[in-house]
């Protein structure tokens, strides 16, 4: 069987992997996650109208325009409506980014003011802004218990395989799994893709799930091949590779779908929804690229060296020992 | 199986589904009275709170929640000054209001109490705010509600954001007044409030020798408890305290949080034990309520540093200002996004398997719906489950594996048909061939999701607990009830395998 080329290629994908994990660990301690979705700092300027303005549609929809008009150049990022109970009034909450200037704000404050009072002379519009400081402390305890609960997860699902397929099989799954999880992460912090702040474990976990369903793939194809006696004598790599072609197609379409799944979603769902199943499809991806370049030249040495261990301590017959006699008493 | 039993049978499944699916996502009109409506189950179950979407009497859920802002004791904001001051005479009074107050960026401070001569804010009040801030982070952190939101707004007041809940918006609101006390942990007894004296902890100690910490309980019967447990010093103190209970024939216990009671205790007889189990006859906590108490009991006891030593000999509070009820975040209709895009996704896995496996669709379609509707249930009842991005993937993930589970087992016994065997012989071979393969995909996932469960907190706990859940229905589904579906359905043909949209590979004979 011809050994492919990729399976060659270790050093290669080590290299690629050893640098995008280095780089991406470098920018987390250094910039941590792109968590803009997050809010963690910004503005708000909160309208809120009494129900004089609420009563009549033509009404709120003006004073929407005058807010927007008035922010057209503070650059809002989001908008959230409310009830203010304290107030008895309605509230709209427009999101502003942290690197607003504070002059603009003031400027637009006093336009909308301005503007509402003279639109509607006998409402009660009031407008203030307020700096955000968001205290992410929040996120501590779910996000250490959460990589604790992934690396648990993940080996007793090797403890399964290795019984399964063999302690080569879990070593080099686990290998891959510890791998697609680091990988995906230090990719969003490399290509600063916008997240929620509890999105790169969840992430993380995607990826670690989709390396285990793909490695399995392939490790079933490698218990075929030992089971059949035409394939049994197989060098390691000629096995690996057997198991590589008879389950990369499987791989691929798995991954088409799951990608194409969350890209559907993620096209027809809302904004906020959109930001976290889009880039779920870079997981999948992850999960992909190792199973089918690094998974295979990973596990040609490892099977390699497995393979040797058995054979040196295959248990040989050596037939039934003879039944030592009884020494016969000295007269 | 005969004709008759499969027929029985597939009509049993018909009616089952439809009427699941009924249950789960059709609106019924009660007919009259109070209730005007049956809602169905997939508006039952909670969901996230940056998902919005109107149901309920009047609409009266739109997802979003509550927030609240808490301005420490001697800073008011703008609107309260201008409001107050708009509200009182000309004169005196008025002038020493407005002189008593000054503006600091966006809050109002009492300038004798909270600046100093610059007019910048002082570093004892910073100290002080520090504290408050980092108790009640800590108080919601240990609440692990998602998406719970704290700010700190305008450098010197905290905003809270609190998720709405179909089941538990009242409980979680109301943390926003019993999160807000601050202070150290005092144990009071006597006969009343006023004359209560302090029973722990003693002068010049601290109440963490007395106190080990607080944590919840529920019994059989569903009662919450709040849990308080002491040291051996404690149950000493407080049994020799109360032990004048036996003469007066009853006393009450103030459990205060600085100016604080948080809860009223009476007692009948001398306390002895290290424990009490602390619930509400007259009005019984809720999970929520109890947990929220036995934080701020806990936090309050085992503080690093107590509130005494920050704030002295003074009181700081922490004042409720400003609660307002927030919509979802992503709109009003992102959960009605998501419902489409699940539909568009659902008619396009129909699609591939009716034109792939011609009538052989409908086993899929059965199995599907089935696994889809059995899923939608375990949510209803499971009351930690929420309709979020998470479970929404994990499901979405688990419809991949069952799906792509059911295309593995057809092609397989489409080889098995196309090589000679039958129908029949082809459907076991394949299951045969394919029964480790599915159960090992569907058992390592499943085993991973659940631990991921038990040891994650929030979103990641949702999307395992959902992934494992689905996983489970999933490999049940692909193993059990698609065999049994295909069994009965390929009663109904004669030719099975145009059924199944399967075709013999034809095999030309070489003639010389």
């Amino acid at each position: 069987m011809k050994t492919k080329r990729i399976y060659k290629l270790l050093p290669v994908w080590l290299a690629i992997s050893a640098a995008v994990i280095i780089a991406g660990i470098i920018l987390t301690c250094l910039l941590g996650f792109n968590t803009s979705p997050d809010r963690k700092k910004g503005y708000t300027v909160e309208v809120s109208y009494d129900v004089s303005v609420e009563i009549d549609p033509a009404k709120v929809e003006k004073l929407e325009g005058i807010c927007d008009a008035a922010l057209k150049d503070v650059g809002v990022t989001d908008r959230q409506d409310g009830y203010d109970s304290t107030l008895d009034m309605t509230l709209i909450s427009y999101i502003l980014p942290a690197d607003c200037s504070v002059e603009k704000l003031e400027a637009a404050q006093q336009a909308i003011t301005t503007e509402a009072q003279t639109a509607f002379p006998d409402g009660n519009v009031r407008v203030a802004y307020h700096k955000i400081d968001n205290v992410s402390d929040i996120y501590y305890e779910p996000t250490w218990r959460g990589a604790v609960a992934l690396t648990v997860g993940v080996v007793v699902g090797l403890i399964y395989i290795g019984f399964r397929f063999g302690v080569g099989c879990a070593l080099t799954g686990l290998c891959l799994a510890a791998h697609d999880a680091v990988f995906t992460v230090a990719l969003f912090a490399i290509a600063r893709i916008p997240t929620y702040a509890y999105a790169p474990l969840l992430f993380a976990t995607i990826a670690a799930v989709f390396s285990l369903v793909f490695w399995l793939l392939q490790c079933m194809k490698l218990r075929d091949a030992k089971k059949d006696p035409a394939l049994r004598s197989l060098e390691a790599a000629d096995a690996v590779a057997y198991a590589w072609e008879g389950s990369w197609k499987k791989i691929a379409i798995l991954a088409a779908v799951s990608v194409a799944v969350f890209a559907v979603a993620g096209g027809v769902a809302a904004a906020g929804v959109r930001l976290f199943l889009l880039p779920a499809m870079l997981p999948v991806a992850v999960a992909s690229y190792s199973s089918l370049l690094l998974a295979p030249a990973l596990h040609i040495p490892v099977k390699t060296a497995f393979d040797k261990f058995s054979a040196k301590h295959k248990p040989r017959y050596f037939g039934k020992k003879k039944a030592e006699k009884p020494e016969e008493p000295e007269n | 199986m005969g004709k008759v039993k499969s027929a029985i049978c597939l009509v049993l499944a018909t009616l089952i589904i439809a009427a699941l699916s009924f249950i789960c996502f059709v609106a019924l009109p009660a007919g009259g009275g109070s209730i005007t409506q049956f809602d169905p189950v997939v508006t039952w179950i909670d969901k996230d709170a940056n998902l919005g979407v109107e149901y309920g009497a009047n609409e009266s859920y739109r997802g979003g929640g509550y927030t609240a802002t808490f301005y420490p004791e001697g800073v008011i904001s703008a609107a309260e000054f201008t409001d107050n001051l708009a509200g009182m005479p000309e004169g005196a009074e008025k002038d020493e209001y407005a002189e008593k107050y000054k503006k600091v960026g966006n809050l109002y401070y009492d300038a004798k109490e909270n600046l100093d001569a610059n007019g910048k804010v002082t570093e004892e009040f910073i100290a002080k705010f520090n504290y408050a801030k980092d108790r009640l982070v800590e108080r919601y952190e240990r609440m692990n509600i998602e998406n719970i939101r704290i700010d700190v707004v305008d450098n010197y007041a905290l905003r809270v954001f609190v998720p709405q809940s179909a089941s538990t918006a009242t409980a979680y609101t109301s943390t926003f007044s019993l999160f807000s006390y601050m202070g150290d942990l005092e144990v009071r007894y006597g006969s009343d409030e006023a004359s209560a004296t302090t029973a722990l902890p003693a002068a010049g100690k601290s109440i963490g020798d007395y106190v080990k910490g607080a944590a919840t309980a529920t019994d059989g019967d569903g009662t919450h408890y709040v849990v308080i447990s002491f040291t051996s010093e404690g149950k000493d103190r407080l049994a020799s305290r109360t032990a004048d209970v036996a003469d007066s024939g009853s006393g009450t216990l103030f459990f205060k949080v600085g100016e604080n009671t948080v809860i009223s205790l009476s007692i009948t007889s001398a306390i002895e034990d290290d424990r009490l189990y602390i619930s509400n006859p007259s009005s019984p906590f809720t999970a929520e309520a109890a947990q929220a108490l036995a934080i701020l009991i806990d936090s309050t006891a085992n503080a690093q540093v107590p509130a005494s030593e920050v704030f002295g000999g003074d009181t700081f509070t922490l004042n409720v200002d400003s609660i307002a009820t927030m919509r979802a975040l992503y709109g009003d209709s992102a959960l009605v996004y998501m419902y489409i895009a699940f539909g568009v996704l659902f008619v396009a896995m129909m699609v591939f398997f009716f034109v792939r496996y011609g009538l052989l669709g409908f086993v899929h379609l059965y199995t599907y719906l089935l696994f889809l509707l059995v899923t939608l249930l375990c949510m209803w009842s499971l009351s930690f489950i929420t309709i979020s991005t998470g479970t929404f993937a994990a499901v979405l993930l688990a419809s991949v594996l069952l799906s792509a589970s059911q295309a593995i087992v057809y092609e397989n016994a489409r080889k098995e048909y196309a090589a000679g065997k039958t129908v029949a012989a082809a459907v076991k071979n394949a299951y045969k061939k394919c029964f480790w393969h599915i159960f090992d995909l569907h058992i390592v996932v499943a085993g991973v999701s659940f631990i991921t469960y038990a040891i994650a907190l929030t979103q990641l706990s949702g999307f395992a607990f959902m992934l494992g859940l689905c996983t489970l229905f999933s490999g049940i589904c692909a193993l059990a009830v698609g065999r049994f579906m295909w069994a009965i359905m390929m009663r109904f043909t004669n030719k099975q395998g145009k059924f199944c949209n399967f075709k013999r590979v034809e095999v030309e004979d070489d003639e010389d």
